[in-house]
């Protein structure tokens, strides 16, 4: 009895085994190329940001947002510049930051109401970690990799 | 955006992997017509152990890589379950050295994620390899012609496993901090010693898998096209030096070239397990429906043919992609790594385990010469599951490393808005 059952389920699950086997298969596939895209994904992003501009003041709602950037990018309320800011202190295109292989350069696009840890900024001006930039009312705090920072003591 | 990464469950992997345990340990409980309970027993322990050994692996580490893991586990899974069909008693054995594996595993990981290449330890490795080999000589008995066992008390191990990783790790730190080609002769000088003990010991399947890592691992770090082909021009010299030389060399490639004529002698496990292969077909004969017992070693080297006898070609083929997942996750996390000693090293035991894995499949479905060695994962033996499994730690560990720094700089960079 035992015996005739053995040998109807061994023919049986011979099937049984092949699906599970190709289903954990490609189970295990499928779900280690979607993690790999994503982890690809985040952090090539992640890694092609040289820092990021953290909201400090100005917009209590936005308050601690971190704003990646990249190599060069510009600032501004309007749709054009790279990072937008929706602050109607701000101008449309109020200045640039560009990375020049040594240090992060700030240029203030506008003549008024730009300044640099409390200072007016009318010029170009390296920036670099814990400076302060405001643009109009809102207030930045900088935050550079820190190998890159290791470039300005050269 | 959260850029925290977020890892995929693989609880749906885990569940069909408890399925497969559970329902092949029932089948086999009632294999002879009797119940035995001991199967049902075995296959839930299984089923539990690998459960709680990936969770608590998981936890204890994040950032593991959960795939070759997996992998692995269904490697087992499947050996134990073959294991116990042919020999209850083996199949205890091998699950209690499962246990002892993961213990060991886990202080491989642990080391490696917080180390570097060990300095001149190396060279102690090196030394340790070489005496490794060299008291198999000494103190070995021979079993299958080939002598590698030691015996100490009730427990008898294999040397030669546990000198391949020391081969491993050696290799990766010369190949690593030296560029000038005199300076790797001591590495180069230390290679040929290896090989050259495993031919004399007999153990021909160790000697071309050392042979063969070297070569991929020379290849992958030095990228010397020339010397590479040298290398295998050397290699291909080495192998027909001793094939001449050594009657047990020759003896090999002689069945290998026509099993059916020695059918009564040598070249009868390799029949056995053609054989058994063709018998089986496509989808198998049904699980403990085949005939291991016809085939020598049918449950370390020859394990392969009774899965394919049993389970089918279609399980065998779907086994070696299995290989193939764990050997390309082994290569991500490989170019994953900071260090090149980093990416040597997962290479290494990624390279190490899949040459294995070809060198016996390709021998008993005679594609190329047959030469004793374990199936990784699946084989019974202790020595051989155990090494394997260092070198899972070593993958293990390295992953760690890499996810820990990716950690780190997603916490330097995070909560970007992108």
């Amino acid at each position: 009895m035992l015996n005739s059952l053995y040998q109807v389920l061994a023919i049986g699950m011979k099937y049984w085994f092949i699906a599970l086997a190709a289903a954990i298969l490609w189970l295990v596939i499928s779900i280690s190329g979607k993690e790999y895209r994503e982890r690809k994904t985040v952090l090539g992003e992640v890694g092609n940001y040289i820092g990021y501009l953290e909201i400090v003041g100005g917009m209590e709602e936005e308050e601690g947002t971190r704003i990646g950037l990249a190599r060069e990018n510009t600032i501004g309320s309007g749709h054009n510049a790279d990072i937008v800011v929706r602050d109607e202190s701000i101008e449309k295109m109020h200045a640039h930051m560009a990375f020049d292989g040594n240090r992060l350069m700030f240029t203030p696009l506008t003549k008024k109401g730009t300044r640099i840890n409390g200072r007016k900024a009318i010029n170009s001006y390296p920036v670099r970690t814990g400076d302060i930039v405001q643009l109009g009312n809102v207030v930045f705090r900088i935050f550079l990799r820190p190998e890159l920072e290791e470039l300005y003591e050269q | 955006m959260n850029s925290k990464i977020q890892s995929r469950s693989t609880a749906a992997v885990v569940v069909l992997q408890t399925l497969f345990t559970l329902s092949a340990f029932a089948l086999l409980s009632i294999r002879n017509g009797v119940f035995d309970p001991w199967a049902l027993i075995m296959g839930a322990c299984l089923s539990a152990f690998n459960v709680v050994q990936y969770y608590l692996l998981k936890k204890m580490f994040r950032s593991m890589d959960h795939f070759v893991i997996l992998v692995s586990q269904f490697l087992w899974s499947v050996g134990i379950v073959e294991i116990y069909r042919i020999s209850q008693r083996y199949a205890v054995r091998q699950a209690i050295f499962l246990v002892f594996g993961t213990a060991v595993m886990m202080i491989v990981i642990s080391v490696i994620k917080s180390s570097r290449d060990f300095g001149k330890l190396n060279w102690l490795f090196m030394g340790g390899a070489v005496i490794l080999l060299a008291s198999t000589l000494v103190l070995s008995r021979a079993i299958g012609g080939a002598r590698n066992w030691i015996n100490i008390g009730p427990f008898s191990f294999q040397p030669s496993e546990f000198a391949k990783i020391l081969f491993i790790m050696s290799s990766a730190y010369f190949l690593s901090t030296r560029d000038k080609l005199t300076s790797f002769i001591p590495y180069i000088i230390f290679t040929a010693v290896c090989v050259i003990l495993l031919v004399v010991a007999k153990e021909l399947g160790t000697g071309l898998l050392i042979c063969a890592t070297f070569l991929i691992l020379f290849y992958s770090a030095t990228g010397r096209k020339l010397l590479t082909i040298l290398g295998i021009g050397v290699f291909g010299a080495g192998a027909y030096g001793s094939y001449r030389l050594f009657s047990h060399v020759r003896t090999r490639v002689e069945i290998w070239r026509d099993p059916w004529a020695s059918y009564n002698a040598e070249g009868y496990q390799i029949v056995q397990g053609l054989l058994a292969l063709a018998s089986g077909g496509l989808f198998g004969t049904g699980l403990g429906k085949g005939m291991p017992g016809a085939i020598p070693a049918s449950h370390t080297d020859y394990i392969f043919t009774v899965i394919g006898e049993e389970f089918g070609l279609i399980f065998a083929a779907i086994l070696i992609v299995f290989y193939l997942v764990f050997i390309v996750r082994g290569m991500i996390i490989a170019m994953n790594t900071d260090s090149i000693y980093d990416a040597l090293l997962v290479f290494g035991c990624t390279a190490m385990l899949s040459v294995q894995s070809f060198i016996i499949i390709g021998g008993v479905i005679k594609l190329i010469p047959l030469t004793g060695i374990t199936l990784p994962f699946v084989s019974y033996g202790g020595s051989s599951l155990l090494s394997s499994m260092i070198q899972l730690g070593i993958i293990e560990g390295i992953s760690i490393k890499n996810g820990s720094r990716d950690d780190r700089e997603l916490e330097m960079m995070g909560q970007i808005m992108i």
